[in-house]
Formats: structure tokens, C-alpha cells, sequence
């Protein structure tokens, strides 16, 4: 019989010590609301489950106007869209974080997982890069970082060395005028893996036109994908439908969809079209707001 | 109909006397049995959705340590018996063998070739990896249609078709083609100022009870054998089991549990032979339970189909001709309800040329399994759709045309005798009065939001069964009343109440018990809509028995003529002496006698159940997704016994029926892999999918019953789909013929249609 | 709709085969009615057998046997 080991280490060294040891056999769980499921199915093997709900480092969540948001890589969901400041800085996050699973999910599942776990159909995934939020990676040669965008490399794999771990995220503060917004196509309203999902952030400038915009998908890729001639095709046009469509037809072009049970290549190009312009439109509003 | 009587307990809505134990989770499921030494049994299940099994050995698993026993299908007895189980239907029961434990081939992806049991399931399930099944790979064939073809693989080289009891030449994927005629079709198209045609497909769906299949077994050396199952009927297992294992039946007790959900779909056996057998060989009680994934991927489901559906109409709006062809998917055995699809595609109305067709086709898929009101749900789709084409082609109101052309007593129907009094028209007639029906709906909703409304009508037959029921008189004055049919619906409380009315006494003073198979007489399956009626009717005559047995022991006491002893409510009286029911028991006890009264009933029920129902959709024209705004269920129940119940049971199937209509399908990659069994991604609507589902009881009394009761069940799943379908063709202007109305085929329609304008 | 005379289910069918031959091979299997017919006689469905007996003026409906959920 498989039995399986579960560590609980309180620091930082003691994990990566277990992370030496084992290697790929070691899994980090920072809400397991994907890794006990797929340890059960077998669909993932694992000899070492090392929770890192107990390192501190791993459970910082901290906001400053200056630095950003630093995000621990164990953060429960939940904690993200409770923080009145941050879900009124970082709305498309909130987004986000707030639909994946129900109630009892986000109060496991973490951001970080969600990004480690590196499905094509995470939903936190588009709204990072949108924010062009950056992995923190430690491991016994220290730190790196990383883009969000770059992180994932295949379904189920990423840039983490055997012995390393993600220790954060960062998400620098939003400019003036900026906003974002995450929106996803389900086919019931809950209790379903994104067909489509996009994450957009725009800031406007002191006239009202765009000076940048970010656009990210799900689920239409291997990995999630940053599509940057989306967002860089709206960079000093005015924000109108007719700006809003071309973004949305060169994110649709830049989609690569499967079909597979949860939906058809024409129908996610599709979607990624519609999700694209109501994201931004969402985002729009929100950067009016924000003044 | 008869005139209103006045009644005390039916018609009210007391607690439910198993809501206590449920809602507390004292209740005890299939997966609660324990037994002291009980072992655990798994299942090996094929990979190949088609293949001949060359060889199986299961030698190394039965070395595993922790493993007690291995069985295959060469632990099983030949078997050439039909057996008649549920509503008249018939299980083959060589098929049922074959189809819990795979012989010589395996005809589906699932289909169970091996089974061990073990000291824990993990020990088992790891015993399962050590079994070397030698397959050779056959080609499957997956689509109806295909399997249809002259060429097509054949599942069964000893399979014929029977056309009406003809045997076909060769061997066929057809396991059967049904016809039904009257009058005459060509002349009636010839009479139509409107003639429409379409052809429709549905997809393999589940019932989805919550509770996966579970089973205890427990094998004595005296060879008697006890079963603890989640069942529909548990007489029905110990028939089954009988059957399979040929054990005779008076070694065989079954004990039914309570019951997470069946639909239809807990009536055969999957689990409880094969823990038997393994019992047996271990010497152990053995208890299995399925996980999701066997219960979507090898249990019954209900049948894909491939229909075609034409009506033609006069100018005044009379229907003058329909034809169906319906084509269903039995799965890897014949047995589809084609029978009943045939049967109810055109039944809420009245017909003078028509003509039915039906086949059973056989495909690489689990054998199907009865779905709430199976096979109904399919056909009428495919006609509800139809009919609606032609009201909008004549422009008339749809509900006008269903009430013009509705069915009523004395009509034809396929294969039965004519139609009793039925309530198809006054379930019509409400849905026009209804406040739904009468709000006005305003379409357009926000730049790509558009809404619409359609309706549907629904019928399904009523069975009436046999049922038993015991009821023992305590010195108190109360009843212990033991039946046979497990309680899905709330049916304990609605025979109670039944019961209650009839003896004279409070519902609090009846204490109804679902007992096993050695406890009660025999009881048809919980089924067929049946149950309230069915053994509401048995425990009716149980009270009127029961009634005059207390008046021939109060006529002994009292040394008095039996006929002399009046009975009024729950006052015995005779002459001068007049005791009450307390009193009455008190007298007898002391005595030194009992009143323990059994009773057997098999009612004819001729009638059947109609519903009219009106959904108000909502569809996102640029993603293709339907929201339901409104949905209003009108239904003639004969006789609410408990209302909240039966607006409960007429809610599920709606709940189920929207379910169906918009995600709910079996996707098989083209090895016939199911490529979603979980309940992730097979999507049965959550809470937030389904609004509040408003109900109009219509009660049309059932003269087969002495309190009017209409079976309530199964009807209510029927309209849904094509009301759905009708509504968002109001909404948008595309017709969907395709089941499930998922929001990709959808959006592709709109697209192709907005193309098309461009 | 025919009528045909006996006064078992058995007599019936083959007062019905003479005028259609061939229609008791489709009906009766050796000496049982076919499984999968159900028998209504004045719209009240008895049990399949050859033997039961069939009161005069009747009304009966041969029908495929059709199982509920």
C-alpha cells in the first residue's frame, strides 16, 4: 500500500531541509484543495506532504502604498478579498480569489497554490499578471524572482526547482486611474472550472486615454497566457468600443484553445473575445472610479 | 368527478416522522452498515469500451496480503431466466449476470470484470493492480445511429431483431423495433395546411443521487444470506440475487437502508451479488461501495437517442397527423424504455392519424437504466418542440393548441386501452390562468441579454403494484404500521397519513417502519410513481381490515352480532356500548389477544399524470448561456396527500429536468472513454442554476383510488427540456434540438443565425 | 381493432391466428405469452397467462410491458 508522509514544519529552513531531502516526492500544500485530491486519484504522486500553513513566512499577507502587496504563498483566499484596503486596491483580484470554489475552499486554498498547481484554467493566475505581480522563489541558493507570466511552463509544471519553494508573490501598487477586473465563463454559476477566464488592468491618463493595459487568459493555452500586444494595442487610443473589439480580436487571435470537456475551440475563442471587451469595460469603470 | 369530501388528516402538512434521523444524520445509508469481522470488497472495472476478454488471472492478487477472496464471472452460475421486475418491465436475467461481472467480453468502458475483497479497501484496491487481464481490443461503436448501420460492430453475434414479435434474419445491434398505427398518416399530411419535421439527439444522462450504490453481505455457513442495501426495492434484490446466484429465495433476507436518491436508477442489482459471492468465498460480511466515478461510469443511466418528430395541422389549428421515429440507446443489453418513450411521445394529445416507431439499439455504453418517468423526457422533447413549430407557423397560442387538441377520456392511445378520466386539459387550462402565464414578459434585457418564454406539456403512466402492509394495534391506542417500499419521497408520512384517515386516528398515532423482506409481505419496487398510490391503497384496506377486526373482538366481548358494531372515526359502538380506540385496545389486550392485521393489495391503476409547465429563460446571446428566470410546474395530482411532498417531488423533477436541458451529458472520447465522471464536470444544477420553482396542484380525482391519488413523481421532469427549448427559441429565434442546450451549442447556433442575416 | 372469440387468453389468440395467420408466433413463445406483452381486458391489465380466462364482449389490448422509474 501507498502510504503517504505528512511534515509540519514551522520555518522556512526546516521545509526546505524536507525539500533536499525528498525532491519531487515532496509536495508543498498551501490549502490542498488540489493537491489531496490528486494525491487521492493518484493523479499526482506524492511521498511528502510539507504544510505550509505553519511557516510564517508563507502566511504574510501585507499591504503598503509604497511597496505593493506581498502576498505569502500559503494566503487563504479568503483573507485576500476580507482585507477591505486590498480588495479596494486590487479589485480584479478580489475578482478572482472570491470564485474560486465556495466558501469552505477559500478558506484553504491559497493564491500560491493556485499559481504552483499551474492548471491553464487557474483563475488568480490572469489576474496577476494583470497586476504584473512577481513569484518569490527561495530555495539552498537563495532567491529569486520571477514573473507571474513566466512561471508556469506546461500544464502542472513550473520554474520550481526540485529543492525550491515559492515563498510570495509581490503586486505593485496600482497607478492612479488604474483599474482591473477578472471574469470568467462558467457554464452553471458555480461549481465549475473556468472554460475561458480573463484578467485585465488598464490606467488612464490625466486625459482620459489609455497609457497601458495588461490582458491575461485562462484556460485557452497549456499555461495561462499573457497576451501583451492586447494590452499594448489599446496604449494611447481612447477607451471606446471600437478600441476595446481590436483588443479583444488580437487576445482572441493569440488564444489557442483545445477542445475538450469543458468546451470546444470555436466556443473559448469565442468567449475570450467577449470576456476580453466586458473586462475591460469592467476595468474602465473601476479606473474612473479610482479617479 | 366526485364530490369534494372533507378530510382530517389528507391534504395537511405534518413533519415527516424520518426527518428527525436525517436532517441529525442519525439515519443510517447503504455506506453506514458495520458488521463485526466485515471485510471490504472492490471492483476491477474494464478500460476498453469493447474487447474479448482472452484471459483473467487473478493470481497474484489473491496472494496479496490482506486479501481473503477474488471472484470473476466464473463465480457465477449460468442463468436463462426472465424475470419481471418493476411496472411489467422485464430483466433478462442472463444479461444482469453478464452485466454486474463481465463474460467473455467486456461491452463497455466500466464493465466489471473481477472483483476482491480485503481487509480494508486501500489493501483491496491495491489487490486490483496485481490482476493481469488479457483483452483483445474490439472496435466500438458509440452513436445510435451507427450502431444501427448493416455494418456496424455487433455487441451480441447471438442478437436478432423483434419487430412486434418477428425475428429478423440476421444478427442486429436492434435488439427490437415497436410500432404503433392508427389511423391513417399519409391521408392526414395530406390534409395538413402545416406539416413540420425535425430531427432531434439527446445524450446519455444519470439520475445523480446523491448516495453512490452501497451494499453488505453477509454469507452464513447455514447458506442463509443477508443483504443491507440502498435499494428501491428490496424485494426486488431478493429476486435478483435469487436469480444470479440461483440461491433459493427463502435463504435470501434483504434489509433496505435508507435510500440517497434513486430515480429509477436503484432497482437492478450492481453490488449486492458480487459482495454475496464474496462472502461466501470468505466466509466474512463484505460490504462495497461504489465512488462517483462507478456510479456514473457503470450504473444505468438513461439512453441517448436519435428521434424524428413530424405533425402536420390544419389551418383551425387540429392536429391531422404525427409520426415518430424514435431511436434509443439501450447501453450493452436490450432494454431501453423505448416502450414507454413510444408511448408517451404524443400523449397529451388527441390523435387520429398516427404512427410510432421505436428501436432498441445496443451501443458500448453501460447498460441503461430507468430515469424518472424513463424514456418520456426524451420523446416528448422531441414533440413538445414540434408543437411548438407549428403553433408558431399558425400563429396560435401554444397553450390554446394544446388545450384544443388535448387529450381526454375515451381517447386512443399507443398500445393501451383508450384513456380513463385523465386531467390533461385542466392542467392546460390552469397553466392559461395561471399569474405566470398571464404577466407579460419583456424581452429585451440589456444590450445582450434577450428573455423568452415557452411551454411544454408532459405526460407519464401510473402503475399501480403490488404492496403489503402490517399493522399491529398497541395497548395504547396507536399503530405500528410496517411496509415494504423504501421511502424515497416522503412516503412514509404520506401512507401515514393515508392510513390515519381511514382508521380514524391522528397521524402522530401511526409510527410507520420500512421493514426487510422477512418482516413484510411482498412489495413491488418503489417505482412507476406508485408508492402513495400504490401502497396508500394497501394501507387503506389494512385500516378498513384492521377496522373490522377490532369490531368482531369488541362483538365477542360485548357477546353482540359483529355486523351490529358501528364504527365512527375512532368510536366502536354496539347498542349501548361505545368505547374509543384506546378503550377498544385495552378491552382486547386484556383479553389476552392482539390485533395484527396484514394485508395485500394489487389496484389497477389506469390512469396517468399530465403537467403543463411555463418557464421564462434568459439567454446571454453573446456567450450562449441560459438563465432561468421564472418556472411555474402545473400538474393534476388526483389528490395532494401531503402537499408540501408532492410540490417537493414536482420542484426535484423540474430541478433535474433543467439539469438535462442545459449541461447535463456523458462525454465519451472516441474509445468510448467516459471523459467526465465526477460530478465536477457531469453538471447537474447547484442552487444558484435553478429559481424557485412555483407549483399549481390541478386534482383530477383517479377513480382508482379511493382518495383520488395520482402518482406524483415522475411526470414533473418530463417538460422541462423542450419547454427550455421553446422558451429560448422566444428568446432568440433559433430552435435547439440537441439535449443538453449546453452554452456552446447555443452560442453556435446564434452565431451561425446571425451570419446567416449578415 | 378485431374482434375474435374465446374464452381464454389462449383460445383468443388462436381464433386471431386463423384470421392473421402467423400472429400467434408473435404473441406466444412456447407455452407461455412472450415476455415483454402485458394483457389489458376491458383496460384492467391481468396477469400474462394462456389460461386466463376472458369474460364475453371484452375489450383487450395486446402492449409492450413498459418499466416506470
Amino acid at each position: 500500500m501507498h502510504a503517504i508522509q505528512y511534515a509540519a514544519p514551522r520555518t522556512l529552513q526546516d521545509a526546505l531541509e524536507i525539500l533536499q531531502e525528498y525532491g519531487a516526492k515532496a509536495r508543498i500544500l498551501a490549502g490542498g484543495t488540489d493537491l489531496i485530491v490528486q494525491a487521492g486519484t493518484g493523479a499526482r504522486s506524492v511521498d511528502v506532504i510539507v504544510d505550509g500553513k505553519r511557516i510564517p513566512e508563507l502566511m504574510h499577507l501585507a499591504f503598503d502604498p509604497a511597496d505593493g502587496l506581498t502576498i505569502g504563498a500559503a494566503v487563504p483566499c479568503c483573507r485576500i478579498y476580507e482585507d477591505p484596503q486590498i480588495s479596494r486596491r486590487y479589485p480584479g483580484l478580489a475578482d478572482a480569489v472570491s470564485i474560486i470554489g465556495g466558501m469552505a475552499i477559500q478558506g484553504r486554498a491559497s493564491v500560491g497554490g493556485n499559481l504552483c498547481n499551474a492548471s491553464p484554467a487557474a483563475d488568480s493566475v490572469p489576474a496577476l499578471i494583470a497586476y504584473r505581480a512577481t513569484a518569490l522563489i527561495v530555495g539552498p541558493k537563495g532567491e529569486r524572482e520571477v514573473p507571474v507570466e513566466r512561471f508556469c511552463t506546461a500544464p502542472g509544471r513550473t520554474v520550481l526547482g526540485e529543492d525550491e519553494l515559492l515563498l510570495s508573490l509581490h503586486l505593485p501598487t496600482p497607478p492612479p486611474r488604474s483599474g482591473a477586473a477578472y471574469l470568467r465563463f462558467i457554464p452553471r454559476n458555480e461549481m465549475d472550472i473556468a472554460e475561458v477566464g480573463v484578467g485585465v488592468s488598464l490606467t488612464l491618463d490625466e486625459q482620459g486615454t489609455i497609457s497601458g493595459a495588461r490582458i491575461a487568459l485562462a484556460a485557452v493555452a497549456p499555461t495561462p497566457l499573457f497576451v501583451p500586444e492586447a494590452g499594448d494595442s489599446l496604449a494611447g487610443s481612447a477607451p471606446t468600443e471600437e478600441s476595446f473589439r481590436r483588443a479583444a480580436q488580437i487576445a482572441r487571435d493569440a488564444s489557442r484553445p483545445i477542445n475538450d470537456i469543458r468546451g470546444t475551440i470555436e466556443h473559448r475563442k469565442h468567449l475570450v473575445g467577449v470576456l476580453t471587451r466586458r473586462a475591460l469595460e469592467r476595468a474602465l469603470e473601476r479606473a474612473r472610479q479610482a479617479g | 368527478m366526485t364530490t369534494e369530501k372533507q378530510y382530517r388528516v389528507i391534504g395537511t402538512r405534518p413533519v415527516r416522522p424520518d426527518g428527525v434521523d436525517k436532517v441529525t444524520g442519525r439515519a443510517v445509508y447503504g455506506a453506514d452498515v458495520t458488521l463485526p469481522r466485515m471485510i471490504h470488497g472492490k471492483i476491477l472495472r474494464s478500460p476498453h469500451a469493447h474487447a474479448r476478454i482472452r484471459g483473467i488471472d487473478t493470481r497474484e492478487a489473491e496472494r496479496y496480503p490482506g486479501v481473503l477472496a477474488v471472484v470473476t464471472a466464473e463465480d457465477l452460475p449460468d442463468v436463462d431466466v426472465v424475470l419481471a421486475v418493476g411496472e411489467g418491465g422485464d430483466v433478462n436475467m442472463r444479461d444482469a449476470s453478464h452485466n454486474i461481472m463481465a463474460s467473455g467480453k467486456v461491452l463497455y468502458q466500466g464493465h466489471a470484470v473481477a472483483a476482491v475483497a480485503a481487509v480494508s479497501p486501500h489493501v483491496a484496491l491495491e489487490a486490483l493492480k496485481r490482476i493481469k487481464v488479457d483483452y483483445e481490443p474490439l472496435p466500438p461503436v458509440l452513436d445510435v445511429r451507427k450502431a444501427m448501420a448493416a455494418d456496424a460492430p455487433l455487441l451480441h453475434e447471438d442478437l436478432f431483431t423483434d419487430t412486434m414479435g418477428q425475428r429478423s434474419e440476421h444478427p442486429s445491434n436492434i435488439a427490437s423495433h415497436l410500432i404503433a398505427e392508427e389511423g391513417d398518416i399519409e391521408q392526414g399530411f395530406r390534409e395538413a395546411s402545416v406539416v413540420v419535421e425535425r430531427e432531434f439527439v439527446t445524450h446519455t444522462v444519470h439520475q445523480g443521487y446523491i448516495e453512490p450504490h452501497a451494499a453488505v453481505a453477509e454469507w452464513r455457513d447455514d447458506g442463509q444470506l443477508t443483504i443491507w442495501c440502498s435499494t428501491q426495492g428490496a424485494f426486488s434484490v431478493r429476486e435478483q440475487v435469487a436469480q444470479i446466484l440461483k440461491h433459493p429465495i427463502s435463504q435470501v433476507k434483504v434489509v433496505p437502508t435508507e435510500i440517497g436518491g434513486g430515480f429509477g436508477g436503484k432497482i437492478s442489482v450492481y453490488l449486492e451479488p458480487v459482495a454475496a459471492l464474496l462472502s461466501r468465498k470468505a466466509g466474512r460480511p463484505v460490504k462495497m461501495v461504489m465512488d462517483r466515478a462507478e456510479v456514473l461510469a457503470a450504473t444505468g443511466p438513461t439512453p441517448g437517442t436519435y428521434m424524428k418528430v413530424k405533425v402536420g395541422a390544419d389551418a383551425q389549428g387540429n392536429i391531422t397527423a404525427a409520426h415518430a421515429y424514435l431511436a434509443f440507446e439501450a447501453g450493452a443489453y436490450p432494454g431501453s424504455p423505448i416502450g414507454a418513450g413510444c408511448t408517451t411521445v404524443f400523449a397529451p394529445y388527441r390523435l387520429k392519424n398516427v404512427r410510432i416507431d421505436g428501436f432498441d439499439v445496443l451501443v458500448n455504453k453501460p447498460k441503461s437504466n430507468a430515469y424518472r418517468a424513463p424514456g418520456a423526457t426524451q420523446a416528448e422533447f422531441a414533440a413538445e418542440v414540434v408543437m411548438d413549430e407549428i403553433c408558431e407557423k399558425l400563429g396560435m397560442d401554444p397553450l390554446e393548441f394544446r388545450r384544443k387538441n388535448g387529450a381526454k377520456e375515451g381517447d386512443w392511445r399507443p398500445f393501451g386501452p383508450p384513456y380513463t378520466r385523465i386531467g390533461a386539459i385542466e392542467c392546460v387550462e390552469a397553466a392559461q390562468a395561471s399569474e405566470h402565464w398571464k404577466t407579460p414578459l419583456v424581452k429585451e434585457a440589456g444590450s445582450s441579454r434577450r428573455r423568452g418564454r415557452g411551454v411544454a406539456s408532459g405526460y407519464w403512466m401510473n402503475w399501480g403494484g403490488t404492496s403489503s402492509c402490517t399493522g399491529r394495534l398497541n395497548p395504547d391506542g396507536t399503530v405500528a404500521l410496517l411496509e415494504g417500499s423504501t421511502d424515497i419521497g416522503g412516503t412514509r408520512a404520506s401512507i401515514a397519513m393515508q392510513f390515519a384517515e381511514a382508521f380514524g386516528i391522528a397521524y402522530e398515532r401511526v409510527r410507520p417502519q420500512v421493514v426487510d423482506t422477512d418482516t413484510v409481505g411482498y412489495n413491488d419496487v418503489t417505482g412507476g410513481s406508485r408508492v402513495t398510490f400504490g401502497t396508500g391503497y394497501a394501507a387503506y384496506a389494512l385500516a378498513k381490515q384492521m377496522q373490522r377486526e377490532i369490531a368482531a373482538k369488541l362483538a365477542a366481548i360485548w357477546e353482540v352480532d359483529p355486523e351490529s358494531v358501528t364504527v365512527e372515526g375512532d368510536r366502536y359502538s354496539a347498542g349501548d356500548k361505545s368505547v374509543n380506540l384506546v378503550e377498544a385496545a385495552n378491552l382486547i389486550s386484556e383479553q389476552g389477544q392482539q390485533v395484527v392485521t396484514s394485508v395485500t393489495t394489487t389496484p389497477h391503476n389506469r390512469s396517468g399524470a399530465f403537467a403543463t409547465h411555463i418557464v421564462d429563460v434568459e439567454v446571454d446571446v453573446e456567450t450562449g448561456k441560459v438563465e432561468i428566470l421564472r418556472y411555474t410546474a402545473v400538474q393534476d395530482v388526483g389528490k395532494a396527500i401531503h402537499p408540501s411532498y408532492v410540490e417537493g417531488q414536482m420542484q426535484g423533477g423540474v430541478a433535474q429536468g433543467i439539469g438535462w436541458a442545459l449541461n447535463e451529458e456523458y462525454i465519451y472520447d472516441e474509445n468510448g472513454s467516459l471523459r467526465n465522471a465526477s460530478l465536477l464536470d457531469y453538471r447537474m444544477p447547484t442552487a444558484l442554476d435553478i429559481p424557485m420553482i412555483e407549483t399549481i396542484l390541478v386534482e383530477v380525482f383517479n377513480p382508482d383510488h379511493p382518495y383520488g391519488v395520482r402518482g406524483v413523481g415522475e411526470v414533473p421532469i418530463v417538460p422541462p427540456p423542450a419547454a427550455i427549448s421553446n422558451a429560448i427559441y422566444d428568446a432568440v429565434g433559433v430552435r435547439m434540438t440537441t439535449l443538453p442546450i449546453s452554452p456552446a451549442r447555443l452560442c453556435a447556433e446564434i452565431m451561425a443565425k446571425n451570419s446567416a442575416r449578415a | 381493432m378485431v374482434s375474435a372469440s374465446g374464452s381464454t387468453l389462449g383460445e383468443l389468440i388462436e381464433s386471431l391466428d386463423s384470421q392473421y395467420p402467423g400472429l400467434k408466433a408473435r404473441l406466444v413463445e412456447g407455452e407461455r405469452l412472450r415476455s415483454g406483452l402485458a394483457v389489458f381486458v376491458n383496460g384492467i391489465q391481468i396477469p400474462s397467462r394462456l389460461n386466463a380466462r376472458i369474460a364475453a364482449d371484452a375489450d383487450i389490448y395486446f402492449s409492450p410491458a413498459i418499466a416506470g422509474g
